[in-house]
C-alpha cells in the first residue's frame, strides 16, 4: 500500500467521520523513527564500546552521557529512549466541528548495565519496559542477564540529582 | 507625458519594500556555531579546575563517584547561542520521562582527578 494511497484514504476517513459526529482511529506503521522529546537511541558502537571487566563508570559516561536511571549505589545505570513504529491516526466530529491528526505509539527501550564495587562493568543487557521496572523493583530480577553483586552495598558516593 | 513626484516616491517605496523583503528571503539562514569549539575554550584537560567549570557552568544534572565526575546538560539555539539546562528543567516527571531530554542537545561529561579536569566529552543525545 503506497503511502500516498494511504494517506488519501485516511483524509477522506477523516472528512467522512466530521459530518457523522463520530471517532475514528486508524493505526498505520511506518519505519523506525525515535519519538519526539526523547534521546537518540545508543549506537551499534557505543554499546560495542562497553566492554565487561574493562570499561569503567567514567568510560562509560563519557562514551553515553548522563543516564536516566541510576541505582543509589551507582552500580546499575540505565539509559533509556523511545522509538516508533506505529501511528494512529484519529478522526472526531461533531455537528460542523472536528479534528483529526496523528500520533505515535511509542516503544520504551532501555539498556541497564551493572558495575562492581571498583566501577568497572560487570555486564550489560537491553530491557524492555516490564523488565526495567521489575529490575527498578527488585534488581535480581536481571541478575542473570546483568550481573549484580548483592553483597553489602558500599555508602552512596555521589547522589543522582 | 509627466510622472508627478508623488507617483514616483511611492513607487519607489513600494519597489524599496518588495526588495527589502525579497532580500530578506534570499539571505541565508544563521548557521549554528558549533557548541564543540565553544565548549572546548571553556574545558581544557588537565587545566581546567573544578571551581572553574561551578563558576561557568552552575551547578551540574548529576554527579557521580562523590562528585568526581559531572554531568551538564546543554541546549543549542538556532543562533548558535547555547546555554546549561537547569536542574529544575531536567527534574524527572513520572508519567512523561521521555520530557527530561526536550530541551537538551548535548550531555557534556567531566572527569576530575582532584580537582583538575581529566577527561571530558559531549555527547549528542538529539
Amino acid at each position: 500500500m503506497s503511502r500516498r494511497w494511504m494517506g488519501r484514504s485516511m483524509l477522506l476517513a477523516g472528512l467522512a467521520a466530521v459530518p457523522l459526529g463520530g471517532c475514528i482511529m486508524i493505526p498505520y506503521p511506518h519505519p523506525p523513527s525515535r519519538i519526539e522529546g526523547s534521546r537518540r537511541s545508543p549506537s551499534e558502537a557505543e554499546i560495542g564500546a562497553i566492554v565487561p571487566g574493562q570499561t569503567t563508570r567514567a568510560d562509560l559516561l563519557l562514551t553515553l552521557g548522563e543516564p536516566d536511571h541510576v541505582s543509589p549505589d551507582e552500580r546499575l545505570m540505565v539509559w533509556r529512549w523511545s522509538t516508533s513504529e506505529w501511528s494512529i491516526f484519529f478522526a472526531a466530529g461533531a455537528g460542523y466541528s472536528g479534528t483529526m491528526g496523528t500520533s505515535d505509539v511509542p516503544i520504551r527501550n532501555h539498556h541497564a548495565v551493572s558495575l562492581d564495587e571498583r566501577g568497572v562493568v560487570v555486564g550489560h543487557t537491553p530491557l524492555d519496559a516490564k523488565q526495567f521496572a521489575a529490575a527498578c523493583a527488585d534488581p535480581s530480577t536481571i541478575k542473570n542477564a546483568v550481573p549484580v553483586d548483592r553483597g553489602d552495598p558500599r555508602p552512596t558516593a555521589g547522589s543522582r540529582r | 507625458m509627466s510622472i508627478q513626484p508623488k507617483c514616483v516616491r511611492r513607487t519607489s517605496a513600494v519597489v524599496l519594500l518588495i526588495v527589502i523583503a525579497g532580500a530578506g528571503c534570499a539571505a541565508e539562514p544563521i548557521k549554528p556555531v558549533e557548541l564543540r569549539e565553544k565548549v572546548e575554550v571553556e574545558l581544557v584537560d588537565g587545566r581546567t579546575t573544578r571551581e572553574q567549570v561551578l563558576l561557568k557552568f552552575g551547578e551540574p544534572s548529576a554527579q557521580f563517584e562523590g562528585g568526581r565526575i559531572f554531568t551538564y546538560r546543554v541546549d543549542v539555539h538556532d543562533d548558535g547561542t547555547w546555554h546549561v539546562v537547569g536542574r529544575r528543567l531536567v527534574a524527572p516527571k513520572a508519567q512523561h520521562w521521555d520530557s527530561t531530554w526536550e530541551q537538551t542537545r548535548f550531555s557534556v561529561v567531566l572527569v576530575f582527578e582532584g580537582s583538575v579536569l581529566r577527561r571530558h566529552s559531549l555527547v549528542e543525545v538529539k
